[in-house]
This record gives structure tokens, sequence and C-alpha cells, in this order.
């Protein structure tokens, strides 16, 4: 009886409270307190927060509005950005999951350069079932042409954010059209032979911002579901502020990087000349090539090889001889047996060649056919050819 | 030395002047030719479509490829029955191009129960696409898909053709990618349907049912095209499978060569015992003797193990032979480089004998062999005329030898033929609302796409499902929807094939490490404990270490003269009675497994030689069983039930099987002299499978046609007091009576 009365007496409180508020209207106005803006569309609702910085504000060493001047500049161009700074987004998602057309975004969030300031914007999902409104503002407020300044965004936040976008197209805007500047692509090119792992807080403790107190990735995903329960906003406060370090590390990153591939110095400079080589850019690699006061063998080889193609075999041939390598030897060979029409000299360099493969193989303990043959092969044609 | 070549006619011939073969001869079966029936090309095929028949030399069609044009394009779902070589992937192929032609953005997909199958029959379909000069595309995806060939498989991709597990785990969780193909979608055709059974058919109708809720998502209502072998329910298996209304078409216009069909049984040696010559030795015998004849022959075995002995002894004949072997074994187990390379060079000839598990039996693509051996009947009679269905050209005669065991099932095809020949093939099974499976597949879909409150899953309403996974933080509801509510994958924890998730990969260690096939654990259990003989294309392996929680079996080549062979100890309890009627009693039950000792067993004599224990972990499943209470009247001692009970028992493992299409694989017995449940001698019958896929409880149903089939083998068999082919044990006294009575008991109170 008397707990029944207890009860009775308990469920009578809210009644006599002035007004009856919905769950929705109770969650909205704590993101209201938590600095949240709520946005609404077709009966659904989102949040987004908004923060500015001021440019020439120190983030991770570097001014945000450095980032800006990185923009434009043309020497790499992996950096370089064909649109106004305004429409640079650095961006970065949140996911429940890691694969899969029911993996959804919860939260999206950029930092991007204006004429006076750095804002940082974040958009929050509340709940699975508001996508049409999370989805239209943001594509709303970022407009129709963009490029990407991400860590790992070009294979993992894009296809994933085309991916949800599919479950609402009917009612918002299209997709806009984008470019990626993928930053891990460059952390990997400069700083993957002195790092174990690539990972954006690995390469941040790298420069020395060791991140203390934040959120592990992975648990972001339980912060979220028990938020969903909850309603509480307070519960994904620390992937907020995850997300949001995340961002703002991307615009420091962004000029970081740019600067150790633009600026001439000493360090990176192999891992530079390597990255020219790749994008095809001969000529400023060979000149990269060149500044290196103690290249590797492998550099040494893309330069000689370098010099063959653009004409300059000469300049190639102290280098080839240097190397002392299979290759280099047969890169030599060749040279003798076409050029110089030398088959002493042809025959000579291919038996080195042969020489060194068969220290390899005593090392290594296997046969390693392929180049077996294709040395023997040339030789016999060698011997042919002298005789 | 290598007798001279002779055509299957002429060895036919003598065969049956061979008075040492034809005098174990029981029944000498012929079925005639059959010339072809056609029907014009149906008016609903393109006239481009028509003109590259007409260059493939095909002016009309067998009168079942007609009716499915024709039906399909009705706007049927259809199942078609097509024996081995009736031309059955034009069945499917017109119809599906017919529309393409008439409808360019029309897309189809192409299920075939393995990702081997898949890649076969591929080709037949891209000389017909490029034949057209259309803008037609057809793509396999599968696991072996390079990623820049996906894009292009997914938004161009006409016709995709893929397996169950790829459509499970690589498909329709990443539905959004393939958008074109869900909207477009026309035709699903789904190849050697009869293969969609037991735990893997449950699950597959499952894969259907979120199927079709994409297919629904995007707004398109494809239409079904099946084919199957030789069942006794192929239409309601495809409408079981589908949920949708579907057409038979059965009456096959194929023509077929003479075929005889011999019923072999090896003679007497101990007519005490009514011991009989290994059936083993007998299948070498005869199969020795159609390969020195240079006749393409096919040898199925009952098991891996046999596989590998059978190969043993025939490769003798071969020993002198330089480069690829022209005998060969094929079962699961052997990588798949490998198989590929067994099924190229036996269409091409270059293999004069096969050695085969039931994997052949599928419509893997090696052509049409001469002859066929089966050592023992394969256990059921679908699997009997597939496997006999390997054997058999359009124009020649071909022979098929059936060499029965000792076995009480063999015994009893040996000696009643008419019992096979005249039986309709049995009816497979398959439980699409296995509770266990039907939850893993609403996750599946829950994850694919929030489900509705009032929606359906298939036919089943899941609002129970999704509310217990709502309660365990699985999905969380809101506003009337259930949403996926954890980090998860779900498909990719979820397998199609076994319970069990990984398989045993076995290394070889003897020259340097190298992997030479894989298993499922439950077999790994009994076949690759530790100093088991792993037998593998004929040669020995010693098994020195089997990581069970590694999953992997470390084995060394031997030589030595002996196989093994593993017992598996087995505590049963039961956990509820759903039905029962005093006798008979179907529920649920937890069943603890364990691998205890295993027996040294020569070659050529089979005798034991000795034995050892085997060191594993316990397996525990939950799932259904019917068992039977014998009555304690009917014995006069302990030993005389305990015998009783042993002899039920074995006549219910082998027969059971037989009623219920499924492998003895499938369905475990056990006993108990004094059952922890019903205090009676109790013999168990139970599904392997966690929660059961339906087999115990059709034994329930059909209990009455099983027992009379016991009854009539004790009966009829020609021994005295019981032998093993009968009773599986030897007898005295009254002991084929006792065993009759007690089976008569349980019918009796049916």
């Amino acid at each position: 009886m008397k707990a029944k009365l207890s009860r009775l007496i308990k469920t009578k409180e809210p009644v006599e409270s002035s007004r009856v508020t919905s769950p929705d209207e109770v969650e909205q106005q704590k993101w209201v307190e938590q600095g949240g803006e709520i946005l609404t569309f077709e009966g659904e609702w989102c949040v987004r927060i908004h923060k500015t910085y001021p440019l020439d504000e120190v983030y991770h060493d570097f001014e945000f509005g450095e980032a800006r001047q990185m923009m434009h500049r043309t020497e790499h161009p992996f950096f370089t950005v064909d649109l106004e700074p305004e429409h640079v987004l650095f961006m970065d998602t949140e996911t429940t999951g890691l694969r899969g057309s029911g993996t959804s975004i919860f939260l999206i969030g950029f930092a991007r350069i204006r004429a006076e300031q750095l804002e940082m914007v974040q958009y929050v999902l509340p709940h699975p079932a508001f996508e049409t409104a999370f989805y239209y503002h943001f594509l709303q407020d970022i407009g129709d042409e963009v490029r990407f300044v991400t860590y790992n965004g070009k294979s993992f936040d894009w296809p994933q954010i085309k991916t949800r976008h599919t479950f609402v197209k009917s009612k918002v805007k299209q997709l806009p059209s984008v470019g990626h500047v993928d930053l891990l692509h460059a952390a990997r090119r400069l700083l993957k032979p002195r790092l174990e792992s690539v990972s954006l807080k690995a390469v941040e403790a790298y420069f020395g911002h060791g991140r203390t107190d934040d959120l592990p990735g992975f648990l972001a995903p339980m912060h979220y579901f028990q938020y969903v329960k909850e309603r509480n906003p307070e519960i994904l406060l620390p992937v907020l502020e995850h997300h949001h370090a995340d961002c703002l590390s991307l615009v420091s990153l962004y000029t970081r990087l740019g600067h150790l591939v633009m600026t001439p110095r000493t360090d990176y400079g192999e891992e530079r000349a390597h990255w020219l080589h790749d994008l095809g850019e001969q000529e400023s690699a060979l000149k990269e090539f060149e500044q290196l006061s103690s290249p590797s063998k492998r550099a040494v080889m893309r330069q000689a090889m370098l010099l063959k193609r653009t004409g300059r075999i000469e300049q190639a041939i102290p280098l080839f001889e240097s190397l002392h390598t299979i290759e280099g030897y047969v890169e030599l060979a060749k040279y003798a047996e076409h050029k110089k029409k030398d088959m002493a000299l042809a025959i000579d360099y291919t038996r080195r060649a042969m020489e060194l493969l068969e220290q390899k193989r005593a090392v290594l303990r296997q046969t390693i056919k392929r180049e077996q043959d294709e040395l023997e092969h040339r030789l016999a044609r060698l011997e042919r050819k002298q005789s | 030395m290598m007798r001279k070549s002779r055509s299957v006619e002429e060895m036919i011939q003598e065969l049956r002047g061979d008075m040492s073969f034809y005098k174990n001869v029981s029944h000498w079966h012929t079925v005639d030719a059959r010339p072809a029936q056609y029907a014009p090309i149906p008016e609903q095929v393109p006239d481009q479509l028509m003109k590259v028949l007409k260059r493939r030399g095909i002016e009309q069609l067998y009168t079942h490829q007609a009716e499915a044009v024709k039906q399909t394009a009705d706007g049927h779902s259809t199942v078609i029955v097509t024996p081995t070589a009736s031309g059955k992937t034009l069945c499917y192929n017109l119809p599906v191009l017919s529309k393409m032609i008439e409808k360019p953005t029309a897309r189809a997909l192409y299920l075939y129960p393995t990702k081997a199958l898949a890649q076969d029959q591929n080709s037949d379909l891209m000389e017909m696409v490029e034949a057209l000069e259309g803008n037609l595309r057809c793509f396999t995806y599968d696991g072996d898909t390079s990623p820049a060939a996906r894009t292009k498989v997914r938004d161009a991709g006409n016709i995709v053709i893929t397996n169950p597990d790829m459509l499970h785990s690589g498909i329709l969780p990443h539905h959004t990618k393939w958008i074109r193909l869900f909207e477009n979608l026309e035709y699903i055709v789904v190849d050697e349907l009869h293969t969609y059974r037991g735990v893997f058919g449950s699950h597959v109708a499952n894969v259907f049912r979120r199927l079709k809720r994409i297919c629904a998502y995007y707004g398109s209502h494809p239409k079904w095209i099946m084919t199957s072998a030789t069942i006794a329910n192929p239409r309601e298996l495809a409408e079981v499978l589908t949920e949708e209304e579907v057409v038979l078409i059965d009456r096959n216009g194929a023509p077929q060569g003479k075929k005889h069909l011999v019923f072999y049984n090896p003679p007497v040696v101990n007519e005490a015992l009514g011991i009989r010559r290994s059936a083993t030795l007998e299948t070498k015998r005869i199969a020795s003797k159609l390969v020195e004849a240079n006749i393409q022959t096919i040898v199925f075995a009952r098991s891996r193990v046999r596989v590998e002995v059978l190969l043993t002894y025939l490769q003798e004949l071969t020993r002198r032979e330089l480069g690829p072997k022209s005998i060969v074994g094929y079962r699961g187990g052997y990588l798949p480089s490998e198989r590929r390379e067994i099924e190229r060079r036996l269409r091409n000839g270059e293999i004069k004998a096969v050695v085969s598990t039931n994997a052949l039996e599928l419509g893997v693509d090696i052509g049409q062999l001469q002859a066929c051996v089966l050592n023992g009947y394969p256990g059921t009679v679908a699997s009997l005329w597939q496997q006999a269905g390997r054997a058999g050209r359009r124009q020649s005669e071909s022979l098929v030898v059936f060499v029965a065991s000792s076995s009480s099932l063999d015994q009893l095809v040996v000696e009643q033929p008419d019992m096979i020949l005249d039986r309709s093939p049995e009816a497979a099974r398959l439980d699409p609302n296995n509770l266990i499976i039907l939850v893993d597949h609403i996750k599946c879909a829950a994850f694919e796409l929030p489900f509705h409150k009032n929606e359906r899953f298939g036919t089943v309403d899941p609002e129970e499902v999704l509310e217990f996974l709502t309660d365990a933080h699985v999905l969380h509801e809101r506003a009337d929807k259930y949403y996926w509510m954890t980090d998860s994958f779900p498909a990719h924890d979820i397998s199609l094939r076994t319970s069990d998730q990984e398989n045993v990969v076995i290394v070889d260690q003897t020259a340097k490490h190298q992997v030479i096939g894989e298993m499922d654990t439950f077999s790994a259990m009994t076949l690759l404990h530790d100093e088991a003989i792993y037998l593998h294309g004929a040669e020995q392996y010693q098994v020195e270490k089997l990581d069970f929680e590694e999953k992997k079996a470390f084995v060394r080549r031997v030589d030595v003269d002996y196989y093994t062979d593993a017992n598996l100890a087995v505590e049963l309890k039961v956990l509820e009675e759903n039905k029962t009627d005093g006798a008979k009693t179907f529920g649920e039950v937890s069943v603890i497994a364990m691998a205890t000792l295993f027996k040294k067993i020569k070659f050529g004599t089979h005798e034991n030689i000795g034995s050892g224990p085997i060191h594993l972990p316990e397996r525990e499943l939950h799932t259904t069983a019917t068992w039977f209470t014998l009555d304690e009247r009917f014995a006069y001692s302990e030993a005389d039930l305990e015998d009783q009970l042993e002899a039920v028992s074995d006549l219910f493992r082998r027969l059971a099987p037989l009623y219920l299409m499924c492998d003895t694989l499938d369905l475990f017995t056990t006993i108990q002299m004094k059952s922890t449940h019903t205090n009676k001698p109790t013999v168990y019958l139970y599904d392997r499978y966690p929660g059961g896929i339906g087999l115990s409880e059709a034994l329930y149903k059909d209990a009455d046609m099983v027992l009379e089939a016991a009854e009539r083998t004790v009966l009829d068999c020609p021994c005295e007091s019981g032998c093993p082919r009968c009773v599986g044990i030897v007898g005295y006294g009254d002991f084929k009576h006792q065993v009759i009575r007690q089976l008569q008991a349980l019918k009796g109170s049916i």
C-alpha cells in the first residue's frame, strides 16, 4: 500500500510542473546549453556546433593562416588547390563502424579558412532516423564545389558519405564535385621509414604533439550508442573534442607537410625525390636526387635511370659504376654492348652481375630463377656476338 | 602389361560373359536409349538471338528448354528439372538474353552454389554474349575479383555471376554500391537448386529474404529461374527457398544413350558370420578392369579416407607412368587450383580415371565419362542417380556398377534394387525458420536497412526477434523503427556453410612449410588429431600436432601400411520435450561431443593393429532430437537389451538418411542404456547443427516408414540369428526376432 501510494505521488510530480516537454525538446535544450544550434528539416533535426579562431593563432607550431599560402604554392602538385580557400574543407567524420551500407556517420566536421578567421563546424546526427536533416544542412552549407583536406578521407570518409547519401538522395542536394588532398598519402611518403604507424596520432606525436586524455577512436561508436539511448549530449563530448582536435590538426599538418616537401632542406630530401619521381616530375626529381648528401642505392639507381632516360647516359655511367649492384652492372653491360660496342667489356659486367647474384643466392639459400635465366641469356648472346 | 583398348559396348558384353563377375550381380538393369524431343524455338526469342543460335547449329530446342522460355516470358518464376547433360544453361540464358535485347537496362543475377561452378559456367554464356555483338556485359563477382574490376561489375554488369556466400557478405551489406543492379533486376537465376538443403539451404532461404527486401527497397520485383537435379520436391523446395509461386518444368526432352545399371554384391567369404569380401577391394578390381580397357571411368567413394585408399590402389596400375598422373583423386580439401586442373584434364581426356567423393556430384563440368563405379550406396536415391549420371554420352552406351558394402542399407539396396529403381527420389528439406539462422539473418537485414515495426521478413513476423535484439543492445528502437546500433559487420561473423566458422588449415612441414589443404573443425576432431594418418593425393601424412586454438594441423609425410579411424564420445541431455506419443519423443537436447581414441587399421586386411588416445576439447551443441525408448520386457538380460539398443540405433543410423535426404553426417545417433531423461533404454537421433534443421523433426513425422524399412531389412536377411548387414552385429539365438519385436512395438504405439 505504501509503495503504491509513493508511486502515485511520484508520478504526480511532473504533471504539476509548468509544462510538458517532449524528449526531443529536452534533448535539444541540452544541446543548446552545450553551445549547439538546432537545425530542422521536414520534421527531423540535427545539431550544428560553430566555433572560430583567429588566423594568427598558433596550433601545433603553425599559424592557421599559413595554410592559406600553402594552397597556392605550385612547387609540389600534391598540395596545390585549384579553388579559393573558403572552398577547402579540412574534414573528418566519426562513424558507427568500418564498412558496409549499415555503417552510418554520426559526426561530420570541418575547419575552413575564412577572410578573417578560421571557422570550425561540426554536425551531429542526434539519431539515425534524422539523416535527411543531417545531410541536408551539411550539403547546403558546403556548396557545390569543394576540395577536401583529410586523413584517409579519399578512401574512407568520402565513400562513406556517398553510401549514406544514397538513402536520402531524393530529399537533399546532389553531392558536390570534389577533389582530395589526402594527407595520409603525404605522411606515408615522407614518414613511412621513420614510423611504425602513420596514424594521425603517431604523426602528431612524431612532431612533438602527443595527445593526452584523447578518446581512442575505436571507442567513439560506443559513446554514440550510449548517447542515442540516453539522449544526453554530455556522453558525446569526448568524441566531439577528439574530432575537433582532428580537424584542427589537419590544418597544421597540411602546412607542415607542405613545408617539408617544398623547402629545400637536408632531411626528407630522399623521400621528396622519390615522390617527385613517382609523380612523373622528372626534372624536379633529378634536381632533388642530385642534392642528396648520402643517397641510398635505390636513389642513385633512380637518379641514373632518369639521366639515362633523358638522354644523359654519360652522366649516368659513373653512378651505375658506383652502385656495385646487379641492376647497375646490367645497365653497364647494356651500355657497353649497344653504345660502345665493346663485347668484352659487356661480358665482364655481366659476369660481375652473376657473381653478385651467386652471393645473393648463397645468403638467401634459394634459387633466383628468373634473374639467373636473364643473365645467362644475356651472357650467351654477348659471347655469340663476340665470336 | 596393359591390355588392349575396348569400347564400352565390348566391355559390357565381356562382363556379361565373365562368370566370376556375373555370378555376384544381383540385378542388371538397363535404361533404354531415349530419343530427343524437340520443339520449335519460341517466338519470344528475338531474331538477333535466333541468328546466334542458328550459327551455333541450334535450329530447334528440347521441349523443356522451349517451355522454360515460354513460361518465363509469361512472367512466371520457374524451376526446371534437368539431369546431367540436358542443355540446362539454355533454359536460363535464353530468357535472360531475350529480355536484355528487348530492354537493354535489364539486369540479372546468376547464383551458383560454389565459386568453382560460377567460374565454369561463365564461358558458355560469354560466347553467346559475344556473338550477340551488343553492349551486354557479364562478369563474375567473387572473392577473387580485383578491387579495380569490382567497380566495373557493379556499374556495368548486365549479368552478375556469383555465389550465395558472396551475395550474403559482399553484395547485400554493400547494396548502396549496387543500386543499378537492384533497381533493374529482372531475373535471378539459381543453378543446382537441389544443393540448397539442410543448414546451407536454410541459410540461403534467409539470404533470399534479404535479397527480396533490398530489391523491394529499390523498386524491383525480379522473377526466378531455377534448375535442379531430380529430387522428389523441386517445386516445394523452390517455393520454400524463394517464397514465390513457382511453375515446375519437369518433362525433359534431351536424348540419352542406353544405360546399364549393375548391382554387384561382393561374394560371401564367411558363411557363418555373413561376411562378404571388402567392397573397396571389389571396387578396385572392377575399376582396374575398366581402366585397363582404356574406358574413362569415375569412381565414387563415400568418405575422403575411402577416396584416398582407392586412389592408392588404383595408382598402382600406372606406377611406371611418367609425367602427370592419368588416375587422380578429387575431393573437398584439395586446393581450388588443384581441382581446376583436374577438371580441365578430365574434359580433354588426359585423365583416364578419377576417384571422387560426392564433390563431383555437383554440376562441375568434367564432360561425360563412359563408366562409373560406386563404392557403396551414396546415401540418397537422388545422389545415386546424379553420380550414375556422370557416365553416359549421348551416342554410346554407358555402364554404372554399384558395389554394395556390408552395411544394412547397401545390402537392402543390392538385394531389393526395386526399392531404388521404383522409388521416387527423396525430398530436400530445410528449415528457414530455424531460430538461430533466422536471428543471424535478421541481424544482417537490420544492418542493411532499418526494420519498420510492421515489416515482415519474408513470411515471418520478426517483431519478437527485433525486440530481443533491442534488449541485447544490437538494435535501437525509435519511432517504430529498429536501427543497427553496434560497430560490427554482422555478415562477416555468419557463415552459410557450417556452424563452424573456421577451417583447420593443413600444413605440410616435410620440406618447407606448405599449406596442402583444409578441413572443417568438426571433421578435424576425428581426422586430424595428433598421430592421425591423413591421406592427401594418395600420399600419407602423419599429424604431428593439431593446434586446435589456432586451427592449424602440422603434418609430415610418412610411409606406413595403415590408416586411422577415430571414435567420438557423446553425452546427451534432454532440455525440453516438444511432442511425444509415448514410444517416441521430439524435443531439444544438449550434446557434448569429444574425440576419445583412435584405431590404426592395416591396409589390405583392414585389421586393427593398435590404438591411442585423443586429447581435444569437448564441443557442445544445442539442437533438436527425436528419441525412441525400447521395452525392457523383450530382453532376457541386460546384455541382450544393450545389443538390441545397438541394433535399433544402427538400423536408424543407416536407414533414416535414406528417407530424410541428408548426409549420414547431418544426423547423428547415440544410445543410453538407462536414459537420464526417460529412465529407459533410449536411442537418440539429433541434428548436427545448432538449433536443428528439421531432420529429427521430419523423422518424428515419418518414423513409421523408417521402422518398416528396418523391419524389412532384418526380416529379409537370409542369416539366421542376425549378422552385421542386418542388425549390425553378430546375433545369437532368436536375436533377430527380439529386434523385430522392438521395432514392431515402436511402430505399434505410433
